[in-house]
This record gives structure tokens, C-alpha cells and sequence, in this order.
């Protein structure tokens, strides 16, 4: 209607209606010109240090090299679909937030130590990159931008953009393989977290785990990746009764109890064995947010209690996590989390005190509660036009402040790529975690960066 | 397609070692080949850290020019020549080169900052006789800088050393304590008295002495003797 009056009648203040009902309104809906920092992302700006900040990477290895033309068009594109990776991370008077950004990030070249320090001024302000070794293209992402579910979809956006742009074939969008074509919308954007708190605020049970320690070398991260057979450990786990997060999770807490059981000194630590499974929060919530939305279940061993079997074990892990992925329980910390955002004090603290205050919270409490982590996003399927030209994904976690050895895991074209990342120089947990899985009858293949 | 001795995994065609316990893999059926490509490029990414200590004692560098400019113009229009201001001006330049300047530099050399004190030491003093005129200077002030800075530069050379034994290193630090003493008051004595004498540092210097031997001792027992080493553990 502005439109028609301003073209018309010619009237000015119509049309200055007109353009800021566009720019404005439409722009704060789904297209917007800066963001709130979402509640998981609040922690990550102040922790970072000059040598690290929160990063994790994806990769998808297409069958030939890659053309980095198409690509830079793919991503030009999908920018437009993602306008939460089309920011940059500034500075306000009390919090961080992201502001939006025009253009994209250089395609660079790969290198061999993945997830060092991201310098933001180097990449154009964008607070995540894009790199190209052979057939592979990796993105490493801030953790402010998504989280890994996020990152998921947006590595397979840009991988059927790609192939769409390389070789001309339509590939069908749905699921989290999104159509560039399409405007975002507001849920896309919007913080899950606010959304689905529950009720009651319940913090996540305390207590400090037992750490593993090693000799430091924080800026070359060590990726060992193991290829498993996905459907020989799915048989396994189903023998079982349990699912393969659950089979994993518990091979890894042996190796972790194996590595306290090696390097006890005059005495045993009491501390807990845990492994941290981040929980994709989307599913379970019904949201389809594209920002940070997950959050995490623990699972433990208490040695102390004497030796398990791997199949008593696995039980345990197994009711645990069921216990930790229940809705309620998790609403229930999420309202924990966005209380500590609420609280008055913290907000009207200008954020060059909040910094100190926050950055030492998170390297107090960041991952105190477990040893180590294990992050599965699952098994990727994709439709047939984009699977003949993509023969492999990758997953793997930078590290964390205070736990040096961390896995993550990625299931695609029936393999299981399971990324061990690790910033100190000893293999030990690795060694026996695959030992373990050889022991139990699993075809395991190892390739490593070092 | 190659296993691990050691582990039972297979190992991809670019792994010359196991990367999970480091065992070369040697099977003479198929050699490794170090032409197969690699799953990561050879070009490693370095993180710049800035210290921020450098950061710090450049701002301080910076901030210290400015009292030393400002007393050097102060005595300069207040009679137009130079007396007062060069004592806080030869202060301030002490105080850098003995402080602010070795923080400059990335990775330190403390020894050789220990040495560029001692002289920055000196010279301070050497400038402080010039300027009231004593006559303390060349048979007092400076042997006793030379010495104390000689002195720290053994003790800390003896405690960062990796060759001497913990024995060895006590005994030299015991004896370069008695030294000092032991010198310190004859320059003392023989400065404002005229004769040699020792008194409180004899004290110190038999302590000194004694306790060297008793580490001497020990330590030959610790090493020699089994029955002693049983009593002895920790």
C-alpha cells in the first residue's frame, strides 16, 4: 500500500515510510542487522585468551578437488541464507554481541595443526573460516556463531550450493539442508534457549572430575582420526541394547580409568571418571534455531565402586544418559543458565569488568566437571545427488582450557569417523580407547595430522 | 594395508609410525611409501603471543621519559644550567636500566641482565661521586657493587644449573655467601676505620663453613652408603 502511494502520488513521506518499514521491520525479523549473543555463546568472547578460543571444525571431502571459484560462489550464497555466520563480534558498553557484516571470508589454504586461534582482523571480522586442502573443504567455527548441529547444516547448505554450482545438478533441499533461495526466518535466528527454560531453575550437579594431564603443547592440536565400520559397531551396540553414543561413551570412560589407573602416583584420586556429551537441544525441544543450542549429559564410572565389566558398564551409561537427555531435566538447567543471564548485577556490569569475572568462572567451572568430551553428531544422510560426490565428513573439537584430549564423531557413506583431538604430546587415552574397541572385535583404521 | 604391532589397528597408507603408540610400521610387503598423500598439509599455522610483560615496559619506558624530561626542563629554565635535576635524571635512567629494560626483551637472558644491572649500578654510583664530590667511590662503592653483583650471579647460576648435584650446589652457594661476608666487612672496616678487622662476619662466614661441611657429609654418605640412604629416603 506505502508502495503504491509513494509510486502514485509521488509522496515523500510514504515512501521514507516505505523504505524504513523495509529496512526496519523486515530486517529485525529475519534478516538482522546485529544479534544478541545467544545464552551459550555469552561465555566464549571473554574466555578466549591471545592463543585460543573456542573452536570446532567440520569437514566434507568431495571425490575431486575442489574448485574454489564455485565454491567462493557457494559461500557468497549461503552467507545470504545464514545471516548469523555474516557477523562480526564487537564490543558493547555491558555485553558482546554480533554485528553484521557485508562480503565473505577469503578461501584459504588448509593447515596441518586445525583450530588455532582464530585471528578475527586477519579474516575479514568474520568469526569463522573456510579452508581447502585436495578434495576437502573445512569450516572452523567460533563457537559465538552455532553450535555443532548448526555448523552441520551449514557445511551441507554449502556443500549442495557447491555441487549445484560446480556441476549444474538441482540438489533437493529439506531437513537441515537449507534453499539459499528461501529468506531466513525469525526462528532460524532466534535464542532457543529463552525460548524452552523451564520453570524451575536447577543448576547441573557439582563436583570435580578427575583431569587427565600431560606434557603441553597447546598450539599444535594432534588429530588422530579412527574409521570404524558403522554398521559393525551399530551390531555391537544393538547386542547390547544400547546406542552407539552409549558404546562409545563407555570404551572412552575405560580408557580414561585406564589412563588414571597408569599414572597414580603415592595415591589413587578419588575424582570421578566423566565423559560430557553435548545433547542437541533441537529435537528434543522441537526448535530450529540455526545459533548455539545444546546442552550437556554426563556420564561417569565411579572406580572406587571396583572394577566393570564393559557390558555393566554400559548399562550404567546407558540409564544415565537417558536420565541426562530427560526434557524436564534439561529445561531445567537451561532456566539455571539464562537465570545467571537475568541477574540484575551481572547486566548492569560494564563488560570490561565482566570480562576478568567471566573468564575466570569459565576456567573455574568450563569443564572442571569431566575428563574429557565426546561429541557425535550422528549418521548424515543425504540425498542422492550430492552423495556421489561427497565421500567422507569429518567432526573434531579445539581444544578446551582445561581438558587437553577430546573426541568427537561423524557417521557418513556407512563409515564412522571418530576425530580424537589432543593438545598434549602423550597418546594414551587414543591408544586405549582403540585398543579397547579392537578388543571388542571392531575394525578400527587410523590416520593422524602429526 | 598395514597393521599395528602393537596396537591391532590398521593403519592408513600415510602413517610411516603408529600414531597411536609411535611403533615404525615395517611390513615388506608393502614399504611405506612417503610419496602418498598425507590426510593434512605440512604448512603449521603459528599463534602470535604478545607478552603482555613487553607490552607493559613499553608504556613504562614510555611513562619514565616523562618525569626525566620534565626535571632536565624544570633546571634548565629555573637557573639556566644543569646541578640538582642530573641526580633524579641519572635516578630515573638507573631505574629503567635496572628494571624496565630487561622486561623488554621476549626471552629473557637473566644472567647477562644480572651483569647489565651491576653496571648500571656502578655507573649510577660513579655519576652520584661526581656530582657531591666524595671520595667513596673507587675503594668502596665499587668493589662492593662488583661483588654483590658477582655473587648473585653464582647463586642463581648454582640454583638454574642441571649438571651439579643438589649437594654440590648447596656447598657453592654456602661459599660464596662466606666470601661476601667475609669481604663486605673488610671493605667496610678498612674504609671507615683504616684497619682490617672481622668480627659479626666471622659468624656468619664459621656458619657458613660448617654447614657446607655437613651437606658435604651427607652427601657423600647419601651416595656411598646404602644403610644411610635407607634411613634417609623422601
Amino acid at each position: 500500500m506505502f508502495y503504491l502511494m509513494s509510486k502514485t502520488r509521488y509522496n515523500a513521506v510514504a515512501y521514507h515510510f516505505y523504505m524504513w518499514y523495509n529496512v526496519r521491520m523486515k530486517h529485525s525479523s529475519a534478516d538482522p542487522t546485529w544479534l544478541k549473543l545467544d545464552n551459550a555463546a555469552k561465555i566464549y568472547p571473554p574466555a578466549q585468551t591471545e592463543g585460543w578460543n573456542a573452536l570446532f571444525r567440520l569437514s566434507v571431502t568431495f571425490s575431486e578437488p575442489v574448485d574454489r571459484e564455485a565454491l567462493s560462489r557457494a559461500l557468497a550464497r549461503v552467507l545470504k541464507r545464514f545471516p548469523n555466520f555474516a557477523m562480526r563480534l564487537r564490543r558493547g558498553l555491558f555485553w558482546y554481541y554480533l554485528d553484521r557484516i557485508s562480503g565473505q571470508p577469503e578461501i584459504q589454504d588448509d593447515v596441518q595443526n586445525p583450530c588455532a586461534r582464530m585471528n578475527f582482523k586477519e579474516n575479514g571480522g568474520f568469526a569463522f573460516r573456510v579452508r581447502v586442502f585436495g578434495n576437502r573443504v573445512a569450516v572452523e567455527i567460533f563457537h559465538v556463531i552455532t553450535d555443532g548441529a548448526g555448523g552441520l547444516s551449514f557445511i551441507k547448505t554449502l556443500a549442495a550450493e557447491y555441487i549445484s554450482e560446480k556441476y549444474g545438478v538441482t540438489v533437493p533441499r529439506g531437513g537441515d539442508i537449507l534453499d539459499c533461495d528461501e529468506a531466513p526466518s525469525k526462528e532460524e535466528l532466534e535464542d532457543g534457549f529463552l525460548k524452552h527454560a523451564g520453570p524451575k531453575a536447577v543448576p547441573p550437579p557439582s563436583g570435580v572430575a578427575y583431569h587427565l594431564h600431560g606434557t603441553p603443547d597447546r598450539d599444535f592440536l594432534r588429530v588422530t582420526t579412527g574409521i570404524i565400520d558403522s554398521a559393525e559397531i551399530s551390531e555391537k551396540a544393538k547386542a547390547l541394547g544400547v546406542t552407539v553414543t552409549e558404546y562409545l561413551a563407555t570404551a572412552l570412560l575405560f580408557a580414561a580409568a585406564d589412563w588414571k589407573r597408569a599414572r597414580r602416583g603415592l595415591f589413587q584420586s578419588t575424582r570421578p571418571v566423566i565423559v560430557s556429551i553435548p545433547v542437541n537441544l533441537r529435537k528434543i525441544f522441537g526448535c530450529r534455531t540455526l545459533r548455539n543450542f545444546a546442552n550437556y549429559a554426563t556420564v561417569g564410572l565411579d572406580t572406587r565402586l571396583g572394577e566393570y565389566t564393559f557390558e555393566e558398564a554400559v548399562k550404567v551409561v546407558h540409564h544415565q544418559l537417558r536420565l541426562g537427555t530427560d526434557k524436564h531435566v534439561l529445561a531445567a538447567r537451561i532456566a539455571s543458565n539464562v537465570g545467571i543471564e537475568k541477574n540484575i548485577l551481572l547486566r548492569i556490569v560494564p563488560r570490561v569488568i565482566k570480562k576478568p569475572i567471566m573468564s575466570m568462572a569459565y576456567r573455574l567451572e568450563g569443564d572442571m566437571k569431566n575428563t574429557t568430551s565426546l561429541s557425535n553428531l550422528g549418521l548424515i544422510k543425504l540425498p542422492p545427488e550430492m552423495e556421489e560426490h561427497i565421500t567422507r565428513f569429518d567432526f573434531l573439537l579445539g581444544s578446551l582450557v582445561k581438558n587437553p584430549v577430546n573426541a568427537a564423531a561423524v557417521g557418513y557413506g556407512g563409515k564412522l569417523y571418530l576425530n580424537f583431538t589432543r593438545v598434549i604430546e602423550e597418546s594414551f587415552l587414543e591408544r586405549a580407547f582403540f585398543r579397547r574397541l579392537v578388543k571388542l572385535g571392531i575394525h578400527v583404521k587410523i590416520e593422524s595430522n602429526n | 594395508m598395514s597393521y599395528c604391532v602393537n596396537c591391532g589397528v590398521e593403519l592408513a597408507a600415510s602413517e610411516k609410525c603408529c600414531p597411536l603408540c609411535g611403533v615404525e610400521v615395517i611390513n615388506p610387503a608393502s614399504p611405506f611409501d612417503p610419496t602418498v598423500a598425507r590426510p593434512y598439509p605440512t604448512r603449521h599455522e603459528t599463534i602470535r603471543h604478545r607478552a603482555i610483560r613487553v607490552v607493559a615496559a613499553r608504556v613504562l619506558s614510555l611513562l619514565m621519559a616523562i618525569p626525566l624530561i620534565l626535571v632536565l626542563l624544570l633546571d634548565l629554565i629555573e637557573d639556566g644550567s644543569m646541578s640538582w635535576s642530573l641526580i633524579p635524571a641519572a635516578s630515573i635512567v638507573f631505574a629503567f636500566f635496572a628494571f624496565v629494560f630487561p622486561c623488554l626483551f621476549k626471552k629473557p637472558i637473566i644472567w647477562m641482565f644480572m651483569i647489565f644491572s651491576t653496571l648500571a649500578a656502578a655507573a649510577y654510583l660513579f655519576v652520584l661521586h661526581l656530582l657531591l664530590k666524595g671520595d667513596w667511590y673507587y675503594l668502596f662503592a665499587l668493589p662492593v657493587t662488583v661483588m654483590t653483583g658477582a655473587a648473585a650471579i653464582g647463586i642463581y647460576l648454582m640454583i638454574s644449573s642441571k649438571k651439579a648435584s643438589l649437594p654440590l650446589k648447596l656447598i657453592i652457594i654456602l661459599l660464596i655467601v662466606m666470601v661476601f661476608v667475609l669481604l663486605l666487612q673488610m671493605l667496610t672496616e678498612l674504609h671507615f676505620n683504616g684497619v682490617i678487622r672481622f668480627d659479626w662476619s666471622l659468624y656468619v662466614a664459621v656458619s657458613c663453613g660448617m654447614l657446607s661441611l655437613v651437606v658435604l657429609i651427607v652427601g657423600r654418605l647419601y651416595k656411598k652408603s646404602e644403610r644411610f640412604r635407607k634411613k634417609l629416603f623422601f
